[in-house]
C-alpha cells in the first residue's frame, strides 16, 4: 500500500505518454502533457523532499500541501540529507571520491 | 504494421512500471523483463531504421509523434547505449540498496530521450526534454553522495533556465505562424527569424552543454552519476539535444549568415575550451578547472571525459555553422547540408560509441584502483591487462586519428577543403588537446606508479568489461571502412552509407524524406 502513489502515478504518467501520441488538437497534447509533467513532479518530489528535509519521512503529505506541518530545516540537515528512494543511508564511503573503507595507499602519508 | 515502430517509445514506460511490481518479487525476474524489453525494442528499431534509410520517404505518424529515418537514427544510438548501459547497471548498481526506482527512473529516461527526437511539434519536444530532466536529475543522485545532489540541483536550475528560453521561443513562434509545428518555420516573417533561430540555439544549447551556460552544470551533474547515467548523459542526451538544435535550424534559419557565424563562433569556442578544459583536469585537477560540487579538490578520471563533451558537442554545433558559410561561398544546397549534417550526424556516433566505451571502462577502472580521483589511481594495467590497450581506442577516436571512426569529422572538417583554414587549425589543435588529456587519463589509470592496493581479488564481471570492448569494436570496424573508402578502395557497404547518409540529411529537416 505504501508505494501505491509511486505506482499510480507511474501508471498516469503511461497514459498521459499515449495520450500525447493519439490526442487530434493541440489541446489535447497539452492535456496530456501535463498530465505527465505532474507524474513526473510527483515523482520527483518525492524523492527530493525527503532529500532535503530528512527527518520529515511523510514526503506525500508535504507534497499535497499542508498536510504536515512546515518542514524547518537547519544547515547542517540540508548538506545531510536521508535518501529514502534508494532505501538506505547516504553512502559516506565514496564522499571524497576514493572508497574509505577499502583504499589502502601504498606510501605512508604525511601528517603534520 | 508498420505502426510497430512505435513500440520502443511505449513498452520502456510500460515496462517501467511493471518493474516495481515484479522487482519486488524476484531481482531476476526483473533484470530479465527489462533486457527483453532492451532486446525487442532494439530489435524493432534496428529493422526499421534499415528499411527507412533505403530511401522512399519513410513516415509513420501517430499524432504528434512522427518517425523518419532520422528519428530512428537518433533511437538506434539511445536504445544501444540504454541496452549496454542497463545490462553494466545489473552489475553496478546491484550492490547499491534498494534500486527499484533506478530501474523505473532509467526506462522513463530512455523513453524521453526517444520522444525528443521523434516529434516536429516543438511543444512535444519540449515536454519530453523536461521529463528527460527531471528524470534524469534524480539519476544523478543515485551516488548517493551529498555532492551528487548538490549537482543534480545545479543541473535541473540550468535545465529550467533552457526550458523557460525555449518556451519564450514556443510563444515567439505561435504568435509568428499559429503552428506549434517545425516544418511550419518556412513561412515565418523574416524580421523574426534571426530571434527565433537564437533562442531556440540557447535554449536547447543549454541542454546539449555548450558555451557559456554548459560549463556550470555538465561538468558536476555528469561526473557525479552513476557510471551508467554519465554514459546515457554524455553519450546520449547532449546528442539528441544537438539533433533538436539541428532539426529546429535546418527548417528556420540555417541558411542565414549570421546565425552561421554564430553557430560557428559558439561551436569553436566550446571545442577549445571543452578539450583544454579536459587536459588540464588530466593533470591538474579541478584545482585549476573549477565547476567542481565535491569536498574536496580532485583529479576526477570521470571529470576529464565530461569536460570532453562539451568540447565533442561543439564539433558538432561546427559542422551545422559551416552549412551557410559554405553556401554563402557558392557551395550548391546540398553539397552543404550533406557536408553540414551529414557530418554532425556522424559525429554524435562518433562521440556517443567512444564515451560510452571510455566510460564502461573507467568505471572497470574506479573498482579496481577503489578510487575515482587520478592521483588516486594507477597500475590498474597489471590487474587488466586487455583494457590497458582497449580503453586507448575511445580516446584515438576523439582524436580523429585514421582507422577509428574519427576520421570521418577529420576528413570533413582539416582534410575536404571547402572547410576555411581558420576551422581547420582550431580542429587540429581541439583533437591535439583531446588526445592528450584521453593518453594523460590513460597513463596515470593503467601505467602509472600504483597509489593504492589494486583489488585483485575482485573478478571483472562479463557484464561490465562485455559494452566497452563492442563498443570499441565498433569504432574499430565503422572506422576502417571510412579510412579505406577516404582512400579510394571500394569496401563492402560504402556506396549504402553514402545513400543512408544522403537520406539521414533529408529526414533531419523534412518529416517525409
Amino acid at each position: 500500500m505504501r508505494r501505491f502513489p509511486l505506482a499510480f502515478a507511474t501508471f498516469i504518467l503511461t497514459l498521459g505518454s499515449f495520450g500525447i501520441a493519439l490526442a487530434k488538437s493541440v489541446i489535447e497534447v497539452f492535456l496530456c502533457a501535463e498530465l505527465v509533467s505532474i507524474a513526473f513532479f510527483y515523482v520527483f518530489y518525492i524523492a527530493t523532499i525527503p532529500a532535503i528535509f530528512p527527518r520529515k519521512t511523510n514526503s506525500e503529505a508535504i507534497f499535497l500541501g499542508g498536510a504536515a506541518k512546515p518542514p524547518y530545516v537547519s544547515s547542517d540537515e540540508i548538506l545531510s540529507p536521508q535518501l529514502p528512494f534508494i532505501l538506505g543511508k547516504i553512502d559516506r564511503s565514496w564522499e571524497l571520491y576514493y572508497n574509505a573503507e577499502k583504499f589502502k595507499p601504498r606510501t605512508k602519508e604525511k601528517t603534520n | 504494421m508498420n505502426e510497430a515502430v512505435f513500440v520502443p517509445l511505449f513498452l520502456l514506460p510500460i515496462s517501467a512500471a511493471l518493474s516495481v511490481p515484479v522487482g519486488l518479487g524476484s531481482k531476476n525476474i526483473r533484470n530479465a523483463l527489462i533486457t527483453a524489453v532492451f532486446a525487442v525494442s532494439l530489435f524493432i528499431n534496428t529493422f526499421y531504421l534499415t528499411e527507412s534509410l533505403g530511401g522512399g520517404g519513410f513516415r509513420i505518424q501517430m499524432g504528434e509523434i512522427l518517425v523518419n529515418a532520422a528519428t530512428l537514427y537518433m533511437s538506434e544510438l539511445v536504445l544501444l547505449l540504454g541496452f549496454l548501459g542497463v545490462l553494466y547497471s545489473f552489475r553496478y548498481i546491484e550492490e547499491m540498496p534498494g534500486n527499484q526506482l533506478y530501474y523505473v527512473l532509467y526506462q522513463l529516461f530512455i523513453a524521453m530521450m526517444i520522444g525528443m527526437s521523434a516529434s516536429f511539434n516543438i511543444l512535444v519536444i519540449f515536454i519530453f526534454m523536461e521529463a528527460s530532466s527531471v528524470t534524469s536529475a534524480v539519476l544523478v543522485m543515485f551516488s548517493r553522495r551529498r555532492s551528487s545532489i548538490s549537482a543534480a540541483y545545479r543541473y535541473l536550475i540550468l535545465s529550467f533556465l533552457g526550458a523557460i528560453i525555449i518556451l519564450i521561443g514556443i510563444f515567439l513562434q505561435y504568435s509568428s505562424v499559429h503552428s506549434l509545428n517545425i516544418a511550419d518555420l518556412a513561412s515565418i516573417p523574416s524580421q523574426n527569424i534571426a530571434m527565433l533561430a537564437t533562442i531556440y540555439f540557447f535554449g536547447f544549447g543549454i541542454k546539449a552543454g555548450l558555451l557559456p551556460f554548459g560549463p556550470f552544470w555538465l561538468p558536476p551533474a555528469h561526473s557525479e552519476a552513476p557510471i551508467p547515467i554519465h554514459t546515457l548523459l554524455s553519450a546520449a542526451l547532449v546528442q539528441v539535444a544537438a539533433f533538436d538544435i539541428a532539426r529546429i535550424l535546418g527548417n528556420l534559419g540555417i541558411v542565414n549568415i549570421g546565425l552561421g557565424y554564430l553557430l560557428l563562433a559558439v561551436g569553436l569556442a566550446s571545442m577549445l575550451v571543452g578539450s583544454l578544459y579536459s587536459l588540464l583536469e588530466a593533470w591538474f585537477g579541478s584545482k585549476r578547472t573549477g565547476f567542481h560540487v565535491g569536498p574536496r579538490d580532485i583529479c576526477g578520471i570521470k571529470r576529464v571525459w565530461a569536460l570532453s563533451t562539451i568540447s565533442e558537442v561543439g564539433y558538432i554545433v561546427v559542422f551545422l555553422g559551416l552549412i551557410s558559410i559554405l553556401m554563402d561561398s557558392a557551395v550548391p544546397r546540398e553539397e552543404a547540408f550533406l557536408l553540414g549534417f551529414g557530418g554532425a550526424l556522424i559525429h554524435m556516433y562518433n562521440h556517443g560509441f567512444c564515451k560510452a566505451q571510455l566510460l564502461f571502462d573507467s568505471g572497470v577502472v574506479i573498482r579496481m584502483t577503489e578510487a575515482e580521483d587520478l592521483s588516486l589511481m594507477g597500475g590498474a594495467g597489471r590487474a587488466l591487462p586487455v583494457m590497458k590497450y582497449s580503453f586507448l581506442v575511445g580516446g584515438l577516436s576523439l582524436g580523429l586519428v585514421p582507422f577509428t571512426l574519427g576520421v570521418r569529422t577529420l576528413r570533413e572538417l582539416v582534410i575536404g577543403g571547402s572547410t576555411p583554414i581558420s576551422v581547420s587549425i582550431a580542429v587540429i589543435v581541439t583533437a591535439g588537446l583531446t588526445l592528450a588529456g584521453c593518453l594523460s587519463a590513460w597513463y596515470r589509470a593503467f601505467i602509472a606508479r600504483p597509489k593504492g592496493e589494486l583489488n585483485e581479488m575482485w573478478k571483472v564481471p562479463k557484464l561490465m568489461s562485455g559494452p566497452g570492448l563492442l563498443m570499441g569494436a565498433l569504432i574499430l570496424v565503422l572506422g576502417t571502412i571510412f579510412t579505406l573508402e577516404w582512400m579510394g578502395f571500394r569496401v563492402f557497404g560504402t556506396e549504402e552509407i553514402a545513400e543512408a547518409i544522403r537520406v539521414l540529411v533529408e529526414s533531419t529537416v523534412k518529416a517525409g524524406a
